[in-house]
This record gives structure tokens, sequence and C-alpha cells, in this order.
């Protein structure tokens, strides 16, 4: 009565499984993990991890927000925690979460994955790993030595930049160490890890700049951009493409000299930022990616707006309807564009003062090193 | 095309394979799926009802239905369901909802279990 290809039985298809399963938090996916082998594998399948991820990507509605504090005394005190994000542009309860590592900062983020650094002063050296927090999976970046050039130029610093190759479909970590001899001459060495084969690589390009200005780069559209400065002095943006690894250059909005870039609606966000009193951040948008002539002011934030004293704010991402901005100052603010008034988002469970990434539910980093907090109870494990 | 579909099915007198209950409720789906597709609320409460009046199990056959009539948003819509009613749930649970056994070594799933414990905490009495 049953055969294989009767639907009066309740054996659902694998391919219909596939499709349930895509749609579910990652919490439970990796509690199906033990359903059986079939759903073992199929979990653990790069196809099923594309799907899924593509599924969270999509809908966009269920997001975790990484909390780390900051400014505490000493500075290995700081607490994790991960926030609930919901669809309404409300926030839920902040839980400690087990730092996979630390001390450690956030570089950047992205497709749920938070890229973390720690500098060995000891060492003098950046220690770099790749952590997916809601599944408790992480990868510390083997260590890559600087390759100092002969000569007397001496090493200034290292910039760093992480981000998503929608070519290759692979996450990169990118380190631009610059050298300098005493304003005569510079050198760069770029070299960038691939998560995908887990190794770094040199890239033997010549950069067409004098200096780099920021400290991290942000990612977008598979590329990696910094302010530079020009041989001649003024400044630009540097993109550098993964994909046919080529740098070029950009024009920045305004002439201002202290600037930031940041990622802000799938947009390169350019923010100018006053030093002097009266200050204030105004904020630029390059509406249409590569098109210099798309830079659009979008907003203004003057300093008695925001009743705080903070010359920066960071942009982190737009309320629903668009209206507003989720904006990083020591907490987490909601900036009104059409009433120019800042709001401090409350909520009790969260610390005084912390840096954020944000996650969406993904299972990439699955094949990576499990995080174990030490502390973590035996609870009746309910089956 | 889902009509065609449909009419041929009711033409195949010697096919089983979808109930008449479930055919119920699976072409009244269409319209009202179509009427209120911009009202997320109503497709909540939709979502609510079904998964109150109709049995888990009978779920499955919804969804096995809806892709035999090669019905998308059907589909879709029975695979969100789905997915929200066993997403807090046990393994036992889940593999007794679709009629799965375990194919693990003696040994095997106890050291899976355990390697991700954090994921069962808060789950749902069965």
């Amino acid at each position: 009565m049953i055969s294989s290809t009767s639907m009066i039985s309740n054996h659902v298809p694998l391919e219909l499984i596939n499709s349930i399963l895509s749609r579910l938090p990652v919490k439970a996916l990796m509690r199906f993990l033990c359903v059986s082998k079939e759903w073992s594998a199929l979990i653990n399948s790069s196809n099923f991890i594309k799907k899924h991820l593509n599924h969270s990507i999509e809908t966009n509605s269920d997001r975790t927000l990484i909390l780390k504090e900051i400014f505490m005394n000493p500075p290995s005190q700081s607490r994790w925690f991960s926030v609930p994000y919901s669809d309404n542009d409300q926030f839920g309860k902040a839980v400690q979460i087990y730092q996979p590592l630390h001390n450690w900062e956030i570089l950047d983020y992205c497709h749920g994955l938070v890229c973390l650094t720690f500098y060995n002063r000891y060492e003098e050296k950046e220690d770099i790993a790749i952590w997916n927090p809601l599944i408790r999976k992480c990868r510390k970046l083997p260590n890559e030595p600087i390759d100092k050039p002969s000569g007397s130029l001496y090493y200034s610093c290292s910039s760093f930049g992480f981000g998503y190759d929608p070519s290759n479909d692979d996450y990169k970590v990118m380190r631009i160490a610059q050298f300098f001899e005493g304003g005569l001459r510079e050198f760069f060495e770029v070299k960038v890890y691939s998560l995908k084969s887990q190794c770094w690589k040199k890239i033997e390009k010549h950069l067409p700049i004098k200096e780099i200005c920021s400290a991290q780069s942000v990612s977008l559209n598979g590329a990696f951009h910094w302010i530079v400065e020009q041989h001649g002095g003024s400044e630009s943006i540097l993109a550098f493409d993964f994909a046919n690894e080529k740098f070029r250059l950009y024009r920045k909005p305004s002439n201002e000299d202290l600037a930031s870039l940041e990622v802000l609606g799938g947009c390169l966000c350019f923010i100018e930022c006053c030093p002097e009193i009266p200050t204030y951040n105004d904020f630029w948008l390059m509406k249409e990616y590569g098109d210099e002539s798309s830079w659009t002011r979008i907003y203004k934030i003057e300093s008695d707006a925001v009743l705080w004293n903070i010359d920066y704010f960071k942009p982190l991402l737009f309320s629903k309807n668009g209206q507003k901005v989720l904006m990083e100052g020591v907490s987490l603010i909601w900036y009104d564009i059409k009433n120019k008034r800042g709001k401090k988002v409350k909520n009790r469970s969260f610390p005084k003062r912390f840096k954020t990434a944000t996650c969406i539910e993904s299972l990439l980093l699955l094949d990576g090193d499990n995080v174990i907090d030490p502390k973590q109870k035996k609870n009746k494990r309910k089956r | 095309m889902k009509f065609c579909t449909v009419k041929q099915y009711f033409d195949d007198e010697n096919n089983n394979n979808v109930t008449n209950g479930i055919a119920t409720t699976v072409i009244p789906l269409p319209n009202k799926h179509l009427k209120i597709k911009a009202n997320n609320k109503e497709m909540e409460q939709y979502e609510q009802e079904l998964l109150r009046n109709v049995m888990p199990q009978e779920l499955t056959k919804l969804i096995l239905a809806a892709n035999y009539l090669n019905f998308k948003e059907a589909l879709d819509f029975f695979c969100r369901t789905v997915a929200n009613a066993i997403q807090n749930k046990s393994v036992d649970y889940v593999r007794k909802f679709f009629g799965l056994e375990s194919d693990f070594e003696p040994g095997e799933e106890e050291k899976l279990c355990k390697e991700f414990a954090w994921s069962f905490e808060g789950v749902d009495e069965d």
C-alpha cells in the first residue's frame, strides 16, 4: 500500500525537507543535525548553507546584534551580548554570550560572520579571527608575517578589511601594511586571506597613492574602500575589487579633512566630521555605486540634536520605513531624519557603552572550531 | 496553470494521491492568498488557524499535495507554516512529525548532541 511514490505515507521527499529547513533559525538547525544521518548531511552541505543564507538575506527580518562592552577597566572585563532585533525595529533582551577570544575588537561583519582582531603588543602583530556567534563557531586566521621591504623604510601601521567576494562566493580579509621613508618614499604590502582556501595571498599590485588614512576599510559590492591621500596632497576614495584585483579611485563628495567611510542601506556612505564647535556630522550616500555624480547628501547631525558629547556617529542601518537611522555613539541612537532629532535606545539589559555587529541567521563556518564556554553548566539535555 | 492541474486531478479517478479533505483546503487557498497577499497580519492569522485546526501530520500531506499540484505559493506558505511549527521542538518530536528514525551508530548521536548541547536549551516540552 505504501510505495515510494505514494503520498498516503508521511514520507516527505528530501527536496521538500530542504525547503522547510532553509526557513529555520540556525539554533534549530544545529539541534536537528541529530535527527538522522540524512539530515546531518543535508544541513552540512554547501548548497543548503547557501540556500539558507540567501533566504536570510532576502527576508532580512530576524537579526541579532552582537554588543561588545567598551571602556572597561581593565579591558579584559569587557562582556559580549546578543540582542534580537526584529522586523518592526524593536530590540529584545540582551543576553550575555561567551566571547571566543579574550578582549578582541570587532573589525567588521557580513552575512552572520564577525571578523575580530587583537593587537598583540608583545609580538607586535595583529591576530585575526572569524566568528559566527549564532552557531558558536570560530576560525583563527593563520599568522601571516609582514614582508618588510629592503632599505631604510620603516613600518608605520596596517589597515584591515573584511567582506564578501560575490564573484568567488568567498569571504576575504585584507591587510595593507604601510612603510615610509621620511616623507620621500612609501611602500605598501598587500595581502588577502580567503576563507574558502584558508590561506593568505600576496597582491603584487601598485597602489597609486601616498598614504591610507583610515584604519579599516569598508566592504561593498565585492570591493574594499579606504580614504587615501594622493601624491599632490588631495584625498580620494580607494577601491580594491576582489574579482579583478584592481585598484581604482573615486572622488570624495566634499573636501572636509576629517572624514570617514561606512556602508548604509547598501550604499557607500561618506561622513564629514567637523571637529570645531559647533560640531556636526554630514552624511552622503553614493546612490549609484561607481557613479561619482550620484553622491547625495542625505542628512546632517548638528551637535545639539543629540544630548551627547560625541564627535562621531557611526550609522548602522535604516529603520523599516527609512525615516530613521540607527546610529552607534557609545550606545545606540535612533536619529529621525525629518525631525532632526536623536533619541537614545533605552533598554535596561544593554551594557552602558558598547560597539555593535549585526548578524543574520547563517550557517557559514559550520566547519569551524566550536566555541565552548568552560562555565557552561551540564544541563539535563532535552532530546 | 494551477486550475488545469486541479481539474486534471479530479478527472483522474484512479488517483488516490490527494484525499478530498486536503484538496478542499488547498483549492480555496489560492484565492485567499492572492486577495490578502499584501496583508501579512491576515496571513499570520490564517496560519494560526491552520495550525489549530489541522493536525501536524496533516500539514505534511498539504505540502505533498501542493508540491504535486505544482502550486508554488501554497507550497511556500505550508513550508513556512511547518518551519514555524517545528522550530522550537525537540529532535524526537521532529522525527515523529516526519516519520523518521535515527540511523546513527550507538554513541554517534550522543556525541553530536553533546557537541551542540547549547542548541537544546529552551526547547518546547513534547
